[in-house]
């Protein structure tokens, strides 16, 4: 996936730079950074998920809630873009699409 | 049931679990007709088909269990229930599968090991003040005289309650007998899931299941277990309902390689995020050994490996070093519902017609008998049985600070890391360990934004899974969103 300079990447340029106390006025994180390099962990990717979400006023599909999404800012940025094309509603936690069985 | 499913029923029993049967056996001795229970025969991934039915409450009894007035009335539905068993049993033993015998055990030691860490003796104390309260009886024996008893020299235990008045149940012979009772009282069974139901403007009106067919009915109780929450939206989609999470447990059932059989229930305290690690006697040479606890994203039926070892080395450690050469013959997961307050949903829907009864956590099946008394009523209009604390419309029961609730994360994080073998440096203290998991977490409740204490299990779930961490999160927001833009500022 080419690292482009949209605005979506931008705004989570800059919100993960702040989340990992760096600069946010810059150019780092680079697009294809790996962030679990620069001090995202398991136990506080949960938080940079939430003001993701909140920021961009979005529901990350299921798929995306897994630890690779937080990789780079590019791979957040497309899963924002997806979330924002699926147009999801808001997020009750359950899967949407998915039959109820037990 | 043989032909077609039927079209129409009076009341539709959603899941065939130990809540469901038990309420359609109760609505059939009271002479309702047309009663029908919805669930897959084989009960893949539900939780009572994989319990070890021990009937105990004390047994069970944890810090938290009498420290508040919601909790008291939790714990007082557990003894309620023990009372019933025995005047249930007999009936039920008529339509056991070939006459086996349902009761399997008829006490209970508790076993005091030095594995667990601090938190099995807080939970020690805590049953003796219950047992005290509520005037049962219990004595101290000597570990070295349990029937099948036989851990390893240095996991022996230090001290061993006995326990008398409680046993344990074959969970899979009473789930068959109860269905052979239903069945011959006239309930009818579909052996299918439920994919949705449907409602008009104010009513329930059918149900339908995963292969389409609709069956019309004007009540419908959800007893779907952790598969509850989902179906409840699929007719009230926007109601604040709280989560529901499936508490995955591992459990087998072993028969006997040699050696001498437990004839009792023998068991730690409940630690470590779980139940406590027990054996239940089974009839015909087997034993059931349990369980593992794990809050999970989704209901699934495969168990990890990490609890298959688990498991089976800390009975090989615990409670007989002879089970090793036990020939597993059931490796069992289920799926328990645990409520993000970790007290039950029972009550009544906002849409006529529709009652739920879920979120039992541990003891659905033990309260089976209990909960079917007091839905029954409720179904027929008559006044029910246990407090209506718990109606599925409630925000959650408050019983934590944020405080207590870290602590209580740290003591069951330390019983986990004791139990599992962890190691630190010796020069590393065990609050320093403490002090490492305090920490944790601290920084899970900055993290959801919420001043709800909650329960170790979820505040270790809301770690461990980013959408759980979501769904709490986004619950508890939406409950208190000064709270949560308060912590968010104070960041």
């Amino acid at each position: 996936m080419t690292a482009q300079r949209t605005p979506t990447v931008e705004t989570v340029r800059a919100l993960v730079a702040t989340h990992l106390g760096m600069p946010a006025e810059g150019d780092r994180p680079h697009a294809d950074e790996d962030l679990w390099d620069l001090g995202l962990t398991s136990l506080n990717c949960l938080r940079l998920m939430l003001r993701i979400e909140d920021t961009f006023g979005v529901t990350l599909p299921e798929r995306a809630l897994k630890f690779s999404t937080f990789r780079s800012t590019t791979a957040i940025a497309i899963a924002v873009d997806e979330a924002r094309a699926e147009g999801m509603p808001s997020d009750n936690g359950l899967r949407t699409g998915h039959h109820n069985r037990y | 049931m043989f032909g077609d499913p039927p079209t129409q029923a009076d009341i539709v029993i959603i899941g065939n679990g130990a809540l469901g049967l038990f309420l359609a056996v109760e609505l059939a001795d009271r002479g309702a007709d047309s009663i029908v229970v919805v669930g897959p025969g084989h009960r893949d991934g539900g939780a009572s088909q994989a319990a070890g039915a021990m009937l105990g409450c004390f047994a069970e009894t944890t810090g938290e269990s009498l420290r508040t007035s919601a909790a008291r009335c939790r714990f007082g539905l557990g003894v309620a229930a023990h009372d019933l068993w025995p005047s249930v049993l007999p009936k039920l033993q008529e339509y056991a599968p070939d006459g086996l015998p349902l009761r399997t055990a008829s006490e209970t030691h508790v076993v005091l090991n030095s594995v667990g860490g601090q938190l099995d003796n807080a939970n020690l104390t805590a049953m003796f003040h219950a047992l005290d309260m509520y005037g049962r009886p219990w004595r101290e024996v000597d570990p070295g005289d349990i029937p099948g008893f036989n851990p390893r020299t240095d996991t022996r235990a230090l001290r061993a309650i006995l326990l008398p008045e409680e046993g344990a149940v074959d969970a899979r012979g009473v789930l068959a007998a109860c269905e052979a009772q239903a069945r011959a009282a006239g309930v009818g069974f579909v052996d299918d899931a439920v994919r949705s139901l449907s409602s008009d403007a104010n009513s329930v009106i059918g149900v339908e299941l995963a292969d389409g067919h609709v069956i019309e009915t004007g009540c419908a109780v959800i007893a779907a277990g952790a598969h509850s929450e989902s179906l409840v939206r699929t007719v009230l989609p926007d109601l604040d309902l709280m989560p529901v999470f499936p508490g995955f447990g591992f459990a087998m059932v072993a028969r006997r390689g040699g050696g001498s059989a437990f004839d009792s229930v023998v068991r730690t305290p409940n630690r470590g995020f779980a139940c406590g690690l027990h054996v239940v006697p089974q009839a015909g040479g087997r034993e059931y050994y349990g369980a593992t606890n794990r809050l999970v994203d989704g209901v699934g039926g495969a168990t990890w490996m990490a609890d298959a070892r688990f498991l089976t080395q800390y009975v090989m450690q615990q409670l007989d070093e002879g089970a090793g050469a036990h020939r597993i013959e059931r490796w069992m997961a289920g799926n328990r519902p645990v409520t993000l307050d970790g007290f039950p949903l029972i009550g009544w829907l906002p849409l006529s017609g529709l009652y739920l009864m879920t979120g039992t956590y541990r003891d659905g099946f033990h309260c089976a008998p209990l909960l079917a008394g007091h839905v029954a009523n409720e179904l027929q209009g008559r006044p029910g049985v246990i407090d209506p604390m718990f109606r599925p419309t409630r925000h959650p029961i408050a019983t934590r600070t944020v405080e207590g609730s870290v602590e209580e994360y740290v003591e069951h994080s330390l019983a986990a890391w004791f139990e599992t073998g962890a190691e630190a440096a010796p020069q590393m203290t065990t609050s320093q360990i403490a002090d490492h998991y305090r920490v944790l977490g601290q920084r899970v409740y900055e993290d959801l934004g919420t001043d709800y204490g909650l329960g170790p299990d979820l505040l270790w779930y809301a770690q461990q899974s980013l959408l759980g961490g979501r769904r709490l999160a986004r619950y508890l927001r939406r409950l208190h969103p000064a709270r949560s833009v308060a912590a968010a500022g104070a960041r």
